[in-house]
């Protein structure tokens, strides 16, 4: 994978580099500020953060990890220059930090600068990790309730993606219906209780087994996206074998109800919900 | 290059907001192709909502039966809002595209083109 990261690094053709403006309330916001822009820093790219009295720290940066410094104030820290940085806990880690909170005496807002780095990654570069930085460093998570704000280059400012408009959830029921008008086998199910099934035996066998299923770690894993994570949602697994039919879970707020369909039926099913 | 596949199914999808390639062996987001940009978080929470659906628990659970129990290489899901859509490269177990996009989107030909740009994202490695 880290092979990847290193060729997607040259892959992407971002030549011209990104500057914004990094203000925060506070020296500790400024710090976990910082180590988001890390967090947040996929590809290999060299990260600067200059103050406002003109002291810059630079580093590269892939993967979401430091893997060295290449610049910093004269005055602080000159033996990190080029040393590989890796985990949290090492004298390198410390240095930075202690060289962090010197950038930050003065405090006042900081200029982040992002360019390509200038050669591939090497994936033995272990490097450390912007999370193990702010548990190392007792900063909580990274993403919490500290906002930066980014004063300047708005256009360059993440934000959110662009919500589809919010729409009617369908009737569960008369999606339902239409799924199992063209399924080989369903069950619908109310809490543990069975309440319709349908098909062959070994089928429903199957999905009784797929609707009995606890799936915590999906209800939390659809907790991250959003409004498309809410329920009523219909999921579809497929295996893109001409011959299994797909699995179609329709997870609504009392019921659940689980079908074999044909794969083909995919695109038809899709029109159906966000028709209903 | 990569970026460039994903950048083309994307404009070949209008109802797209977002393409990205994923690790999900990993749980990590390689490449987006996306209108505007997302913070990295959300597209974290995607793909770990992708690894989930296709490598985790519920990926084994819910595999679609078959004479072999079949690795699951398709999710989608259907919310009120819009689709995700997380589809696993032919060529590369490891690889899926991620895709969220609305409710107009023709699912059957956005799975079949993106089938298409992981084996040819393959060939380039």
């Amino acid at each position: 994978m880290l092979d990847k990261l290193a060729k997607l690094g040259h892959a992407t053709g971002q030549a011209q580099g990104r500057v914004r403006l990094l203000e925060t309330a506070g020296h500790q916001d400024m710090l976990v500020a910082i180590l988001r822009e890390i967090d947040e820093t996929i590809l290999g790219r060299l990260l600067t953060f200059e103050s406002h009295d003109g002291q810059t720290v630079g580093m590269e940066v892939a993967n979401r990890r430091i893997l060295r410094f290449i610049q910093l104030p004269s005055d602080v820290e000159g033996a990190l220059i080029d040393q590989p940085l890796e985990g949290a806990d090492g004298p390198e880690a410390g240095a930075f930090h202690r060289t962090l909170v010197a950038l930050l005496k003065d405090f006042g807002p900081l200029q982040v600068r992002s360019t390509k780095m200038s050669r591939a990654t090497d994936p033995s570069e272990i490097g450390c990790s912007a999370d193990a930085l702010a548990l190392a460093w007792e900063l909580g998570p990274l993403y919490g309730a500290v906002e930066p704000v980014h004063a300047s280059a708005p256009a360059l400012e993440p934000e959110p993606t662009p919500s589809p408009e919010p729409e009617p959830a369908p009737e569960p029921d008369e999606f339902a219906a239409f799924c199992q008008s063209r399924a080989i086998a369903w069950v619908v199910f109310r809490g543990s209780e069975c309440c319709g099934q349908s098909g062959p035996d070994d089928m429903v066998a199957i999905a009784t087994e797929i609707a009995g299923q606890k799936l915590a770690k999906l209800d939390k894993a659809f907790a991250g996206v959003g409004a498309l994570g809410q329920k009523p949602r219909c999921m579809i697994f497929g295996s893109g074998a001409e011959a299994a039919p797909s699995v179609v879970y329709i997870d609504g707020a009392t019921e659940r109800t689980v079908l074999l369909i044909p794969e083909q039926n995919l695109g038809a099913i899709s029109k159906r919900w966000h028709s209903s | 290059m990569i970026r460039d596949h994903l950048d083309g199914l994307k404009s070949g999808f209008p109802d797209c907001y977002i393409v990205m390639l994923a690790d999900i062996s990993s749980d990590t987001v390689l490449c987006v192709s996306e209108a505007e940009q997302s913070l990295q978080e959300t597209l974290d929470a995607y793909c770990c909502l992708a690894v989930e659906m296709l490598n985790g628990k519920t990926g084994g659970v819910i595999a679609p039966p078959g004479p072999e129990k079949s690795a699951t290489d398709l999710a989608v899901v259907l919310a009120s809002p819009g689709t995700m859509i997380f589809v696993r490269s032919p060529s590369d177990k490891n690889e899926a595209i991620l895709s969220v996009c609305n409710c107009k989107l023709d699912t059957d030909a956005f799975v079949a083109a993106a089938r298409a740009v992981l084996v040819k994202m393959a060939v380039l490695e």
